[in-house]
């Protein structure tokens, strides 16, 4: 069979396993779990521009995702603004705050970075819980409006698992054309060598400035879903740790990747919640999963199957992904 | 690293994803038993990991034992209780999931909620989406506000904070008042109700000072409550800064009178304030010890004898919980939700191990004690407050 | 304003001691140890159970702690640092987050959900001077602080094993080539630090109380103290611990005690938005 005919045959088996997901699911509880993994993807995805192409470690990733939530619950309880308008501004509100972190962030790296990160999160967490005038405080926003199109307005699980996959595609859409510009290559370039790519005339200050927001944007967009969705949030929910979660999805899933990070999310949603039955012990056995995938599959699962990310670029027929570590040098 | 091993690796974790994931499906339904005989699933959402294990454990025990209980002596109309637990872990995403997991899995026909406020409000759409019976631990005042599928086990913040400001002000005739809270929704929450109560009742709150949850020194607090010419302390918080608060008032020498919030008389709170806990008022739920009631004697030596440790308010009220559960169920004679909200609405007067219950509307409890920590025992009874 | 000094001093070393702990690891493989607070919880959970359950004399329970956790810093690095050892940071970062979660719900399991108070030697004795009340556990923490300050300058430098664990920190092919065995040194180094966790974890419990949350929040602390210090450097650390503390007590008392936390993360950034390498550390060479 021609290569290019098995290909596409993937791509449809591959849509339709996709697409047949909320039927398949035994029960709303699945497809819960299946939505909320679709905006951890978006997140996740964002986290991989600064961390994964960029090299940059950012534990801000949950105080981004929180400033989106906040911004649609805000617009929507307080001021009554549709979701449509307010989706994008919290996309936007969260890319200011990624400038806003990004800009001192220039002169920081490895260990002062990610303490800087992690205190902007904490600082952000804070503004939130008791900010009460503002943000409601730490009882949290409740009553946020759900979703409606043109009379339309989504109510089940399965119509929500839609309406997101439409938004991870276009978030998939979107990161591989930045990959595949020139932007998403002098994110490369800084990653590898900051000074070389300084030399060959990149824009570092832009380059590092813009995938912060860019990071942050795709955070904030999915706060914003995440907000409507599930009509309540609450301080609590942004919160280092949570940042963290973030960070090890895109670790397992593959930095640097376009996979990985979305393999990642629906992974560590997924896990935790299989290990229910586990009662009080799962946590602990999760931990131990953590050290034993950072021990064996370190350079994450993409890049365990794909070698030197054959998969990927199977998929897409493009040369896209790389097998090392991210890791720029501390 | 082998690649082989790595690969073999992975596989086995894709294929225990694949294989739970296909498993998931099979567990919820009773297929083969006759639905007449088919045990009744109630589920509950607690904390069984993170720190808010503490209060987590009282629920749990509480709850075990009112099933094991009704279980040995027959179970509802003939009918064994099986009890499904699932994590909340002390966050909102997880207490959804769990909640979904319960209605959806697992099937139940009833759910005993999550410990915090918080939890609560975020779980309250599924709930009224769901249609299902909810008992509520959560004090927060605005929590059934529009949640008709709630009924709550405990008295709510209002009431508490209202009869702490009383007691202060009436009780032990102090008109300035120092407020020191714990930041999350609890203290804060707790901090609003209690500032409007004392200027209702004509005082005057000097200081309003809060906490975070992790803080482990409360010089400074106490320093500036007691600068602003406080005369008594009323404390909105959780076990391990109450104590805290409580130990550096004695150690400081500021040795304020504290009013503090129903943890305040938790025997883990009195446990690690030592000492220092001996004077200490607390407004909260009634305590089981306190209850001349035989019945209520004998189920705290059970419970006691049970798990090597003694109950508290969350178990009281967890095992009455499942008590009144029970009853709701006999008396609408299905386990149909709608039958089961209307019958839990007709409790009156219910004699539990902790509150009396009578749910007019979902707010089932409507007793607080005022108590005096005494050798290390919330023991002392000052007065009772019912609304 | 004395109490206040004094509770923010003894916090302060209290971070300075978690520091340490991280530094020391740090500077040796360059890897932030994220379960470095867990490992004070352990000391602390282990001294606790030896002096409340098994009864034993108090200092014999620290010294049996500080003893049982150098063999688990030895576990801990053959498991989670030595297979990983030539792994990029951030991996080895994630597997200590990994440890201090399964470490953190393993001790909930263990000695359960319920926090434990466990006094130190001088029971609940306060000091009063000129009308001013101080804890005397603060002063110990301050002391024992300085002592082991004091105690690993002379260790590092004029102590044959601590050279070689200096000389192996500093660079580790050069340390090879001198005939220094590397990997041992590095075990050392892992079990020095968490050694220095005991310690940490004995003398705080009774400010802490000993749950199993304790180390959570306190190694972010550590952490943040010992970047504000300038990361690697151990005057850095020290000093970044003691300020930290100090800010946040003096933040709670003067400025609200609702933003605390965040005020000193506020004053951590623009710290490093203006000396980005902390107040100690090393000048940026590299960098463009």
């Amino acid at each position: 069979m021609n290569k290019k005919v098995l290909r596409y045959l993937v791509f449809i088996l591959l849509a339709a396993v996709i697409l047949s997901i909320p039927g398949v699911m035994p029960n709303n509880y699945y497809r819960g779990l299946a939505n909320l993994s679709l905006i951890y993807v978006i997140v996740a995805l964002g986290l991989n521009f600064i961390y994964g192409y960029t090299g940059y470690i950012s534990f801000a990733q949950a105080a981004f995702f929180g400033i989106g939530a906040y911004t649609t619950a805000l617009l929507g309880v307080d001021h009554h603004i549709s979701f449509w308008l307010a989706l994008p501004l919290s996309g936007i509100m969260a890319s200011l705050f990624g400038v806003l972190i990004g800009i001192p962030s220039l002169k920081l790296t490895g260990h002062y970075l990610a303490m800087a990160t992690i205190g902007f999160g904490i600082i952000v967490q804070m503004l939130m819980q008791n900010w009460t005038s503002f943000t409601h405080g730490a009882t949290g926003v409740g009553n946020i409006p759900g979703i409606s199109l043109g009379g339309f307005t989504i109510s089940s699980a399965s119509q929500y698992y839609y309406f997101l996959l439409f938004f991870v595609v276009l978030s998939i859409l979107v990161t591989w054309s930045i990959e595949h510009s020139n932007l998403g290559r002098s994110f490369k370039a800084v990653r590898e060598d900051e000074i070389a790519a300084a030399t060959s005339g990149i824009n570092l200050t832009f380059t590092k400035v813009f995938s912060f927001a860019l990071s942050a944007f795709f955070a904030g967009i999915a706060g914003g879903l995440y907000a409507s969705m599930s009509a309540y949030i609450s301080p609590d929910t942004f919160s280092f740790d949570q940042s963290i979660v973030f960070f090890t999805m895109v670790l397992i899933g593959g930095a640097g990747t376009m996979l990985g990070p979305v393999i990642g999310a629906i992974l560590l949603t997924f896990v935790p919640e299989l290990l229910r039955f586990m009662k009080e012990y799962y946590m602990a056995l999760f931990g131990i999963g953590i050290v034993l995938i950072m021990i064996f599959i370190p350079q994450g699962i993409v890049n365990v199957f794909a070698k030197d990310g054959q998969f990927a670029e199977w998929i897409t027929a493009k040369r896209t992904a790389r097998v090392e570590s991210p890791q720029k040098d501390l | 690293m082998q690649r082989k091993t790595v690969k073999s690796f992975s596989l086995a974790i894709a294929t225990l994803l694949i294989v739970s994931l296909s498993g998931c499906g099979s567990n919820g339904s009773n297929s083969g038993v006759s639905a007449d005989k088919a045990p009744i699933r109630i589920g509950q959402a607690t904390a069984l990991t993170s720190e808010y294990t503490v209060v987590g454990q009282y629920l749990s025990n509480g709850t075990k034992m009112a099933v094991d209980e009704i279980n040995a002596a027959g179970g509802i109309s003939g009918r064994k209780i099986q009890l499904v637990q699932e994590d909340s872990a002390n966050t909102n995403p997880a207490a959804v999931n769990a909640i979904n997991k319960l209605i959806d899995s697992d099937n139940v026909v009833a759910i005993m909620g999550p410990d915090l406020s918080t939890q609560n409000f975020a779980v309250a759409p599924i709930i009224n989406k769901a249609k299902i019976p909810f008992t509520v631990q959560g004090t927060n005042a605005k929590l059934l506000d529009g949640n008709s599928w709630f009924f709550r086990l405990r008295p709510d913040d209002g009431l508490a904070a209202k009869t702490a400001a009383k007691f202060a002000i009436e009780g032990l005739k102090k008109k300035k008042i120092g407020v020191t809270h714990d930041s999350d929704e609890f203290g804060v929450g707790g901090r609003d109700l209690i500032v409007k109560a004392v200027q209702d009742l004509g005082g005057t709150v000097v200081g309003e000072e809060s906490y975070n949850s992790n803080d482990k020194d409360l010089t400074a607090i106490l320093t500036n409550i007691k600068n602003k010419g406080a005369e008594v302390i009323i404390d909105w918080g959780h076990p391990s800064q109450s104590a805290t608060l409580q130990r550096q008032n004695k150690q400081l020498g500021i040795n304020l009178p504290i009013i503090g919030s129903p943890g305040m008389g938790m025997p883990a709170t009195i446990q690690l304030a030592g000492d220092a806990a001996n004077g200490t008022y607390v407004v909260g739920d009634p305590v089981p010890s306190l209850n001349p009631d035989p019945k209520v004697q004998a189920w705290v030596k059970k419970y006691t004898d049970l798990y090597k440790a003694a109950p508290d308010f969350h178990s009281a009220s967890a095992y009455d919980g499942i008590y009144m559960l029970k009853m709701a169920i006999e008396k609408a004679g299905s386990t149909d939700a709608t039958a089961i909200q209307k019958a839990l609405l007709t409790i009156k007067d219910y004699q539990g191990m902790g509150n009396t219950f009578t749910f007019t509307d979902g707010n089932g409890a409507h007793m607080v004690m005022i108590t005096q920590i005494e050798n290390g025992q919330n023991n002392k009874l000052i007065q009772t407050v019912k609304l | 304003m004395i109490q206040l000094l004094i509770s923010g001093l003894a916090m302060g070393s209290i971070y300075a001691l978690v520091a340490l702990g991280i530094v020391v690891i740090a500077n040796a493989v360059n890897v932030v140890n994220f379960a470095q607070g867990e490992n004070v919880m352990l000391g602390a959970y282990v001294a606790a159970t030896l002096t409340l359950t098994l009864h034993l004399p108090i200092l014999a329970a620290y010294a049996i702690s500080i003893i049982l956790l150098a063999l688990y810093g030895y576990i801990f690095q053959k498991v989670a640092y030595y297979p990983l050892r030539k792994k990029p940071f951030i991996t080895v970062v994630v597997a200590t987050i990994g440890v201090s979660m399964f470490l953190k719900n393993a001790a909930r399991i263990v000695w359960g959900p319920q926090p434990i108070y466990f006094a130190g030697p001088f029971g609940e004795s306060m000091i009063r001077v000129g009308g001013v009340s101080i804890n005397a556990q603060n002063i110990l923490i301050i002391v024992v602080t300085l002592a082991l300050v004091v105690f690993q300058h002379f260790f590092f430098a004029k102590t044959s094993l601590g050279r070689q664990m200096q000389a192996t920190a500093q660079d580790q092919e050069a340390a090879t080539l001198m005939g220094i065995k590397v990997s041992r040194m590095i075990a050392f180094t892992f079990i020095y630090s968490s050694m220095l966790a005991a310690a940490a974890g004995v003398l705080l419990a009774p400010i802490f109380y000993v749950s199993a949350d304790m180390g959570a929040n306190l190694g972010l602390k550590a952490f943040a103290a010992s970047i504000i210090g300038g990361f690697g450097s151990v005057p850095g650390a020290i000093l970044g611990g003691l300020f930290l503390g100090v800010l946040e007590i003096f933040a709670a008392a003067y400025v609200s005690s609702l933003y605390k936390d965040a005020f000193a993360f506020i004053v951590l950034i623009l710290i490093l938005a203006f000396m980005p390498r902390g107040l100690f550390g090393e000048k940026i060479s590299t960098k463009v």
